[in-house]
């Protein structure tokens, strides 16, 4: 029986070129606090890559890295071979927020919300054309929101919310889908829905990056990790990246700990651990 | 009856009703952008840093608003800058910045005492505006206006998500420094009607009541735009009869629509007044 992984391996093999090139990346704070040191990882284009961290460990710096919003101290990030701020103005990013990060009671509706990932691309006076408003129920029904289309953002559940900015990123219809955290406060239905339209975008050509620092289902839906400590960790392949020694490392004694109580192997770096055996990472 | 049609004989006071009502809309629908993007504070920093722009624009002769922009702007460089450098909050280096430009402006005041009341800058005089200051207010409230109409989906997105904003390419700066320029000029047309201590309730009341009271955002400016100027209208009005500030009868009135809107709406204590109760 072929694993999810193993599935997702082959394709990125078929796919050479490099989405994300991270260069000896640094980043420090104001308040003395390096966020990041000398991160160097490459991510394939057409993959879904899952970026796990602590928290603390970088995870959102790389995000602001990414965005331009975080000017390196020192290396650099590229995107299809062009430096981040050109990409940016080329419709590269479609970014999916943490749910904290947004306010919930805004005056927009979920139409609204999913129109704003079209916004760049409209006319000067953002006047939706045909091809947007299509696009934004294409996206609105992909995720099973048309329903609820002209509700103001606050009145949906948890899962709903989650729904709405995948719809937005879809709207936008970018090369790189960066989401971060996106199975935080989602019940198994929404995840599973949610995996199922990341792997549909994948197979499309997608380069998907999921920040996160819940391990659950990782080895199910990406084809590469990338780990943070600050430092890399390890970058690749998820089969042979995803091991118990590499995830003590990024995540310190708690993982290791837990590991132990579940009874599964902390000590044999190379085995590759299933979904059965892995903890649910305490946040 | 004529009584009532009396304020409207004088051209002081139809001067007057007009410069309110325009800036009362003008604050309105800018205020609906400040409130959701918590920029309360700073709408209230930049009014006060104004005024020493507005007291070396009468030194110079030069027209009010530029000086007063000048140094708006300069203050809010001053504070992003404070912010980064010191690591200080929001909004201390907003206090310590405002605090400062409100000094020099008094400062200023007091060693040219001739040229410009403390009383005039503190607390506006709408029915004493002469009319080449109306004209002047007039350019500033329909550029402000037509900013707004133009390019409101921008500054919603920006005001929304930063993000997003980044992601669709457009420039999160450029639209922070036209939101500060819209506020800074606002600012500048209010402090001549309701004096610097009340442009803050200008840039904040309208578009508070209006959230209140809906949860679609074009809605939201047009019920700003319409408390904005028919309050001031309204404030301007009362303020003939009752013989008193008309500034102070402008913000009063905001006050009073906004709170039995609070006890009502279902966003506020809606509870209250709703047969099913609850808040949903």
């Amino acid at each position: 029986m072929r694993t999810p992984s193993l599935r997702g391996l082959a394709l990125t093999a078929n796919n050479g070129s490099i989405a994300v090139d991270i260069q000896h990346l640094s980043v420090g704070y104001s308040n003395g606090v390096i966020a990041l040191d000398d991160v160097s990882a490459q991510l394939p284009s057409g993959a879904i890559c899952a970026v796990l961290g602590a928290n603390g460990g970088g995870k959102s710096t790389l995000c602001k890295a990414l965005m331009g919003i975080q000017r390196p101290h020192r290396g650099s990030v590229r995107l299809f071979g062009g430096a981040v701020n050109r990409m940016l103005k080329r419709n590269t990013i479609a970014y999916v927020p943490q749910s904290d990060d947004i306010d919930w009671d805004f005056p927009v509706s979920v139409q609204d919300v999913v129109m704003m990932g079209r916004q760049g691309q409209m006319n000067w006076l953002r006047i939706p054309s045909r091809d947007d408003k299509r696009r934004v129920a294409q996206s609105l029904e992909r995720v099973g929101m048309q329903a609820v289309a002209r509700r103001q953002i606050g009145e949906l559940s948890g899962g709903q919310k989650k729904r709405v900015f995948i719809a937005r990123a879809l709207a936008q219809h970018a090369r790189l889908m960066l989401l971060d955290e996106p199975f935080t406060g989602v019940d198994m239905t929404t995840e599973n829905d949610l995996l199922d339209i990341l792997r549909e975008e994948r197979n499309a050509g997608t380069t998907i990056m999921v920040v996160t620092h819940n391990l659950s289902s990782v080895p199910d839906y990406s084809d590469q990790v990338m780990m943070l400590n600050r430092r890399v960790i390890a970058c690749g392949p998820t089969a042979h990246t995803f091991t118990a020694t590499h995830l003590g490392n990024t995540f310190g004694g708690v993982v290791n700990e837990l590991l132990k109580v579940t009874g599964a192997v902390a000590g044999e770096g190379n085995v590759a651990m299933s979904r059965s055996q892995l903890p649910e990472y305490p946040q | 009856m004529s009584v009532l049609l009396d304020p409207f004989a004088y051209s002081f006071m139809v001067r007057g009703f007009w410069v309110a009502t325009l800036i009362g809309v003008t604050c309105g629908l800018l205020s609906c952008f400040v409130i959701l993007k918590g920029w309360s504070l700073l709408g209230d920093a930049l009014s006060h840093a104004v005024v020493p722009g507005v007291v070396v624009s009468h030194l110079m002769a030069w027209p009010l608003v530029v000086g007063a922009f000048i140094s708006g702007m300069l203050a809010a460089v001053g504070i992003g800058g404070l912010r980064k450098l010191s690591g200080l909050k929001g909004d201390t280096s907003i206090g310590i910045m405002f605090t400062a430009f409100f000094a020099v402006g008094m400062l200023l005041i007091s060693a040219f005492p001739s040229m410009l009341s403390l009383t005039t800058i503190l607390f506006g005089n709408l029915l004493g505006i002469a009319p080449h200051d109306a004209l002047q207010l007039l350019v500033i409230s329909l550029f402000c206006i037509g900013v707004i109409a133009l390019r409101w989906k921008d500054l919603l997105l920006f005001t929304f998500d930063e993000q997003q904003t980044i992601g669709q390419g457009l420039s999160v700066r450029g639209l922070q420094l036209l939101m500060l320029a819209l506020i800074a000029l606002v600012a500048v047309a209010a402090l001549q009607a309701v004096g610097a201590i009340l442009v803050m309730a200008m840039l904040i009341t309208p578009g508070a009541t209006a959230f209140l009271l809906t949860r679609r955002f074009p809605a939201m400016l047009l019920y700003a735009a319409l408390l904005g100027g028919g309050l001031a209208f309204g404030g301007v009005y009362l303020s003939y009869f009752l013989d008193v500030s008309a500034g102070g009868v402008v913000v009063l009135l905001q006050f009073i629509v906004f709170f039995p809107i609070l006890l009502c709406s279902p966003r506020g204590m809606g509870w209250l007044c709703s047969a099913r109760g609850g808040v949903r």
